[in-house]
């Protein structure tokens, strides 16, 4: 693996073409030809090593369970990778449970005497890493879920939200390493159940607003006693009532709830009980759409009416039900378009006995659950899936899928004997085959892989700047893992930093297209994903055999159109900063 | 959430119910291998001399197996297991002894020792049919697909007259990602039995992933046609019609669908805490009133009477499978239960009225007002009750009290419009007329805008000669309704005199609308 720590800023506006405005129709091209003759995926192994004793990463996530199997203990926390310094490397934030809090308001002074909180943890070059939770603040102490970022106030410093068991945190970065608790003033602080949250600008006016997924309606002395006579186990989410989601519209960086107003707001809390959240332009109409996946209960997908209002379309695009039409346990959510015909495809992990789910798009709108043709359903039936990310791994120009698994239920081996299902499970790395099927090669993906743990949240970014991407996974109550993907250096790729000027300027919701040999590729920056956790926001894209892109086009909120000099260098990433 | 659900809840636990879920096809799917059917088998074979010999060697007598039927009916797995791992100790070999094993075993989760016992009884009997189907399902629900496709396939060559072996290889040729040998399966299954939901739905499938989309839409809708209540035909039916365009068609498929599907949610739930929990009469009984909200009184019935087999004092089972009897017109044989739930539940008003109206039914007159006089001590009918147990008991020749029921309660309730109809129609129907036109009048003012009370007054009208009236009265109705209206009361006095006005006056034409 190379070490190659460029950060190439590029002022590219005004180079490239005037900008144009229109939908975004990548080239279609017929799904099962090879990207080319795919110098490095050939029958390469080991393709990641764990690096988090060696990289600085000490984190040990604490459910804080006592044998009395309160909920909230099996869920896990999530991951987060992020640039919170603006120095070119990715930092790296792991939210923390703790101790069982006795009431969502509970004083969580003793978790934060024992250093119980969430920490952040500061990438010092070349994805070694620092712990820099005391100095930076963010060392939350309530009974933590989940980790959102976004620039909130577009000060040019990333944000973090933290979700929680008990009240959500807000935690502004004031640009000096220091961050301040600004929940309140900021109308947040929600103390229902949360999940998922995810940053996007869903009005298109140019500041970040926050969907916030809330999972089930629970709390400790109303705690109900599941699991057969002399085994304690969690519950079946069904056993709860839901508790619907809030989505917030920024209001100048105050946050107000318009969940009604939107439309997103579910009357009947059986309906509601999320826990993933992805914002994605799924009808490629230039506006962030929001997909959530709920636990037994149909998914929702809000199509963005784009008047401030959204439609759960879920039921007729094909996404709220499996191909039985089944409900499923829907825990983590990726989007990618992973046969490259223009329209994203949306991927999500489930119970064992469940397949995780892959929902193929058409276009239009229209989806197709095609988990068995992929080859992804049957690989996942004895597994409880959580993080998922889609991305191009081996940098062979097709989207890849990696999954982290892990049981909900520490007695599941007495509990059901001979079902094959373990508590502990491996991770799985699946390689797109040309965009038709996946295959899983988690058995040569390295000892990693052979490892069972119990995986819950997930974040994918490029940690040492050579290009690939790396992962960090939060286990429940165990340590976390990083996993450096080794690929670095074998490849070339071209990397991407989008910076809104009149969008927000996370640039989320920006999608960048990238044409070669008569294809085209695209990503798309975007809030959520995976299980509890946030992703890199930078895009990579592997340019197998060594080709260059005929074009690049960044394709801004709302529908501006951006075209990059076809000279970018390769190996390193660029920041674009969009036209005004 | 409904209190049904409220009152299992605490037993259900997530693995638990997905496991079973999942298991459901190996007790109850297409492979005819219920519980029933093994502990019938097993029973059979248990007359044979040879095993009854070896039955009475560990229990002197066959009680012992229908104890082990009645345990699998009642899906008590661990006790079954018990019973059966005694029997095993003392003959290894005795016919299908492993397969009941197994399928206690699987029901449980177990699916490694469910898997050992297939295997072990195929061993005893390598051509068991049984033994090879249970097999692929047990593979299936542990996750190893192709393990559960090469034993499906098996099945297929040793049973290619069953369309049930089709249909599991396809399904899970399907589900590995195999379409050619899914459509080659599900073909061969549709030969055999075309009539089968379950194979058009997956043969649909496979036309959709294919994307022959138009072909998908013919063979839901074929799957539509054969069982509207199957939710899998119409998911799958409504998604192609949106994507075929048809958005509006599709989104009503979808919307029937959704209803389905939470009836099927709740079900499952029932039924998964109930595995969990064990079968208690209550929830058994739970089960049953699912399926009966379902329509699905064969199986509702089943869920009735495993809930009194578990608890013989359960009145609510006893009053349910009277009401099934009832709606199969098994008047005479729901006595027996009905008078099983009054002992039970003396003071139940429900029982009391049941009794009553199972009685009038009967044609047993002073039983029927017996019954209802008793009922009537727990407490007066409401509306419905009155105006229903009216129009049986005057239907069923009990006319006067029938009569005197719904006058008792339009004298309290004299605003009651609809009594005030339903005892018009009474009277019209025993050729009261006149009195029938009373009470139509006096809907009529309390509802001027409910048109069915003035279609029925002006046949009324009509049959008392007042030709004029009848004509004016019409004239306030639209056509569509006056159709409509006409063609459900035309078998009342007044109907044909009402058709020849409207003809003569109007240019309508009702003798046709029928």
């Amino acid at each position: 693996m190379s070490l190659r720590p460029m950060v190439v800023v590029l002022l590219v506006a005004g180079c490239g073409p005037q900008a144009d405005t229109g939908s975004i129709d990548p080239a279609s091209i017929p799904a099962g030809q090879p990207m080319d003759s795919n110098l490095v995926a050939a029958e390469k192994t080991d393709w990641f090593r764990e690096v988090q004793d060696e990289r600085g990463i000490d984190f040990v996530h604490r459910h804080g369970g006592t044998g009395n199997k309160y909920f909230m203990e099996t869920m896990g926390s999530g991951a987060g990778l992020f640039d919170y310094d603006n120095d070119g490397w990715l930092d790296a934030y792991l939210v923390q449970s703790g101790p069982i809090p006795t009431s969502p308001n509970a004083d969580r002074g003793i978790a934060a005497t024992l250093d119980m909180g969430n920490r952040l943890y500061r990438n010092v070059g070349g994805g070694r890493f620092v712990d820099a939770t005391q100095s930076s603040g963010t060392g939350d102490a309530n009974y933590g879920m989940g980790v959102a970022f976004g620039d909130y106030d577009n000060d040019g410093f990333v944000d973090i939200y933290v979700t929680n068991f008990g009240p959500d945190k807000l935690y502004r970065n004031d640009g000096d390493g220091t961050f301040s608790d600004v929940t309140s003033p900021s109308g947040l602080g929600d103390t229902r159940w949360g999940a998922g949250a995810a940053f996007a600008d869903f009005d298109l006016d140019g500041d970040l607003d926050l969907y916030v997924v809330n999972y089930i309606t629970y709390s400790i002395d109303r705690n109900i006693r599941c699991g057969p006579a002399d085994i304690l186990a969690y519950c079946h989410p069904d056993v709860y009532p839901g508790s619907p989601d809030i989505l917030y519209r920024n209001d100048g960086g105050k946050f107000t709830d318009v969940s009604r107003l939107a439309g997103v707001h579910v009357d009947d809390p059986d309906e509601s009980k999320g826990l993933g959240v992805v914002w994605v332009d799924y009808d490629n109409d230039g506006d962030p759409d929001i997909y959530v996946t709920n636990d037994s209960t149909p998914n929702f997908l809000y199509r963005n009416n784009g008047d401030g209002s959204f439609t759960n379309v879920a039921l007729e695009a094909g996404v709220a039900y499996n191909r039985f039409g089944k409900t499923e346990a829907g825990m983590g959510i990726d989007f990618g378009d992973y046969d490259w015909n223009g329209h994203a495809d949306l991927f999500m992990t489930h119970l064992d006995e469940e397949t995780n789910t892959l929902y193929h798009s058409f276009g239009g709108g229209l989806f197709q659950d095609y988990s068995s043709q992929s080859r992804l359903g049957p690989a996942s039936l004895k597994n409880v899936g959580f993080g998922v990310g889609i991305f191009d791994f081996d940098a062979d120009g097709w989207l890849d899928v990696f999954v982290a698994n892990g049981h909900i239920i520490e007695a599941i081996e007495r509990i059901r004997p001979g079902s094959g299902v373990t508590y502990a499970q491996r991770n799985q790395l699946f390689r797109n085959e040309s965009g038709r099927t996946f295959r899983d090669i988690s058995s040569s993906a390295g000892p990693h892989f052979q490892k069972a743990r119990v995986g819950r949240g997930a974040a994918f970014g490029d940690i040492d700047n050579d290009g690939d991407t790396d992962i960090l996974i939060s286990n429940s109550n165990q340590e976390a893992v990083l996993l450096e993907n080794v690929i670095g250096g074998s490849a070339d790729w071209i990397g991407l930093r989008l910076v809104g000027s009149s969008a927000n300027r996370d640039a989320l919701g920006a999608r960048v297209l990238v044409s070669a040999e008569g294809r085209t590729r695209w990503r798309e920056v975007h809030g959520g994903g995976s299980y509890l956790s946030q992703s890199d926001r930078r895009l990579s894209f592997g340019l197998p055999g060594g080709t260059r892109p005929d074009s690049v086009v960044v394709q801004w909120p709302g529908g501006s159109r951006q075209r990059l000099g076809r000279d970018l260098a390769t190996g390193t990433y660029h920041t674009i900063i969009e036209r005004e | 959430m409904s209190m049904l659900k409220l009152a299992t809840e605490t037993t259900v636990m997530r693995p638990v119910r997905s496991a079973l879920k999942r298991l459901r096809p190996v007790l109850d799917g297409a492979v005819g291998l219920t519980a029933a059917v093994v502990a019938a088998a097993l029973l059979s074979s248990a007359c044979r001399a040879q095993d009854q010999q070896t039955i009475r060697a560990v229990n002197p007598s066959t009680v012992v197996v229908q104890k082990i039927d009645s345990l699998m009916q009642l899906r008590q797995f661990d006790e079954s297991i018990r019973y059966l791992t005694a029997m095993a100790a003392a003959n290894p070999n005795m016919r299908l002894l492993h397969l009941n094993l197994g399928y206690a075993y699987g029901n449980k989760g177990d699916h490694e020792a469910a898997i050992t016992h297939f295997k072990k009884e195929l061993e005893r009997d390598p051509n068991s049919w049984q033994a090879v189907s249970l097999l692929g399902q047990a593979y299936e629900a542990k996750g190893d697909l192709e393990q559960a496709r090469e034993y499906f396939g098996t099945w297929r060559e040793i049973q290619p007259e069953r369309w049930e072996s089709h249909y599991h290889e396809g399904k899970v040729c399907f589900e590995l990602g195999h379409a050619k040998c899914a459509d080659e399966a599900f073909e061969a299954g549709l030969a055999l039995n075309p009539q089968s939901a379950d194979l058009l739905v997956g043969k649909g499938r496979v036309q959709m992933a294919e994307n022959d989309l138009e072909g998908a839409r013919k063979t839901f809708s074929q799957a539509f046609m054969l069982d509207a209540s199957n939710a899998d035909a119409n998911y799958n039916l409504g998604q192609v019609l949106i994507r075929l365009g048809d958005v509006e068609q599709g989104k009503r498929v979808l919307e029937q669908f959704r209803k389905l599907s939470e009836q099927e949610d709740e079900l499952d739930y029932l039924r998964q805490s109930r595995d969990v929990a064990g079968a208690g009469a209550e929830n058994t009984f739970a089960v049953g009133e699912a399926l009966l909200n379902q329509g699905r009184y064969d199986e509702a019935m089943q869920e009735y009477q495993n809930a009194v087999a578990v608890d013989s004092t359960f009145w609510p089972a006893h009053h349910r499978i009277a009401f099934v009897m009832t709606r199969k017109g098994q008047y005479d044989k729901a006595l027996r239960p009905l008078l099983a739930a009054q002992r039970l539940a003396p003071e139940s008003f429900d029982v009391r009225y049941d009794l009553a109206k199972n009685y009038a039914l009967l044609r047993q007159t002073e039983e029927a007002k017996q019954w209802l006089e008793s009922a009537l001590e727990v407490r007066s009918l409401d509306a419905a009750e009155s105006r229903f147990i009216a129009e049986l008991f005057v239907r069923t020749g009990i006319t006067e009290y029938g009569m005197q029921v719904l006058s008792d309660w339009l004298e309290e309730n004299p605003e009651d419009h609809e009594s005030h109809f339903v005892m018009g129609l009474l009277l019209h129907l025993t050729s009261d007329v006149a009195g029938a036109g009373g009470h139509y009048t006096r809907a009529i003012l309390l509802s001027p805008e409910t048109q069915h009370y003035r279609v029925v007054h002006s046949m009324a009208l009509a049959a008392l000669g007042k030709k004029n009236a009848a004509e004016d009265a019409l004239k306030a109705i639209p056509e569509d309704a006056l159709q409509r209206h006409y063609a459900k009361y035309r078998s009342l006095t007044g109907a044909a005199a009402l058709s020849q006005i409207a003809s003569e006056s109007l240019g309508i034409n009702l003798a046709g609308s029928s």
